[in-house]
């Protein structure tokens, strides 16, 4: 293979130039696929792919570059556990590969639904569930903002009330920011 | 049952027939239906907005549903609500059904509401390919859902027009829109209105769906403290 792209160098890349680049890869099924599931293609077809199983058997370091990679935002106080479970959630166990990163609901949705951990983030018709029990809403935000395509001003609700973007999320808690109202009629 | 639908476009036009034939074919009596719209229907709205006719949306809509189902007393105001004329239109223990263009529209009619002490008001709402279904209920002077201005600052705090406050040339601006969006909006709304008739409060205050990602979702939130 002539070259190796890195998931930084295909996330500045339009669709279009993804779509080239899946041509002369030879890849199959890209011409409908959106942005991030090109991507997944190509890296898969760079031989990219990590499955979860062996995300144990990797340095904590490993895994912080996996989840960086995933778009994760990993904090130092993060156990390497705490890591695998939020790459985790942006995966596909269907397929058993980790997504480098998941660029719309579909991906993610239900997919941790056994972790007791999970909370339920929704933003408009969208929503998933997230391993997010101890992060603020600013983060939490920050990190599902493409994924749930939360506008930086929405307003957070916690549990049916406004809560602050300090507020530290708890088990069972559900978490909506709020999107805009429909303006025209 | 005395019902108002402001707003007569892309889905009040389609609202309203959905509305009146649900009504017509029903066993319950005495309905009437107030249609309420400063607008007309031009060539450029057979696109996406339902009418047999040019002329006054409010004028055009009685005329056709009219002649559609005679059980059902309709009625017409050809102006824009505005501060002026609402108390006029909104009474007492109506349904509202809000299918506007601007949140300077729907901010004026939420605030009227919430001094009413027996009112229902659905509000739809859609951009190109998504939109939102507000509800907001209020029995003997207490409000059951949160009003529709207090979790969006957008609607709170207006920064468009009402189309008195345009000029010409904004009324001829208009952003594209889709009749499948608006044709979602009027059914979720015949939802809420199916709900509430058949004696059921909703819980939830918000409904959004998404064309797109083929999705619906409703929200719960806490009414907030006066």
């Amino acid at each position: 293979m002539a070259n190796k792209y890195t998931m930084e160098q295909m996330e500045e890349m339009n669709t279009d130039s993804l779509k080239q680049i899946a041509k002369n890869l030879d890849l199959t099924g890209y011409s409908k696929a959106r942005k991030y599931d090109i991507i997944d293609m190509i890296l898969e077809s760079q031989g990219n792919t990590i499955t979860p199983d062996n995300l144990a058997d990797k340095t904590k370091k490993d895994v912080e570059k996996i989840a960086r990679t995933a778009g994760i935002k990993v904090s130092k106080t993060d156990t390497k556990e705490q890591i695998i479970n939020q790459v985790l959630a942006v995966s596909d166990p269907d397929k058993n590969k980790v997504h480098a990163f998941s660029g719309g609901v579909e991906g993610v949705r239900d997919m941790v639904g056994n972790n007791p951990t999970t909370i339920v983030v929704s933003c408009g018709a969208s929503s998933g569930k997230f391993p997010v029990t101890g992060k603020t809403v600013q983060a939490v935000g920050d990190f599902l903002k493409e994924i749930l395509n939360i506008d930086a001003a929405a307003n957070a609700i916690v549990n049916g009330e406004e809560v602050s973007k300090t507020y530290t999320l708890s088990e069972g808690d559900t978490l909506e920011f709020v999107k805009r109202a429909g303006s025209k009629g | 049952m005395d019902i108002k639908i402001i707003g007569l476009g892309g889905i009040g036009s389609v609202l309203s027939e959905k509305i009146g034939r649900f009504l017509n074919f029903s066993t319950r009596e005495n309905n009437h239906i107030m249609l309420i719209d400063g607008d007309s229907y031009e060539v450029k709205n057979f696109e996406r907005q339902e009418f047999f006719q040019l002329g006054s949306k409010a004028e055009v809509k009685r005329s056709e549903l009219s002649l559609k189902f005679d059980r059902i007393q309709f009625s017409h105001y050809n102006k824009y609500v505005n501060e002026s004329n609402i108390k006029e239109l909104i009474l007492e223990k109506d349904i509202i059904f809000v299918c506007v263009d601007n949140h300077k529209t729907r901010k004026l009619i939420s605030d009227f509401c919430s001094k009413l002490n027996d009112i229902i008001l659905i509000s739809g709402g859609n951009e190109l390919t998504d939109g939102n279904v507000q509800i907001y209920i209020r029995k003997e002077g207490k409000d059951l859902t949160p009003k529709i201005t207090d979790y969006h600052p957008e609607i709170q705090d207006p920064k468009d027009k009402s189309p008195e406050d345009m000029s010409c040339e904004e009324l001829s601006k208009s952003q594209p829109q889709l009749f499948f969006t608006n044709f979602t909006v009027a059914a979720i709304m015949c939802w809420v209105f199916f709900k509430i008739i058949n004696g059921v409060i909703p819980t939830e205050s918000d409904v959004y769906f998404d064309i797109n990602t083929m999705a619906v979702s409703a929200k719960t939130r806490k009414v907030k403290a006066a």
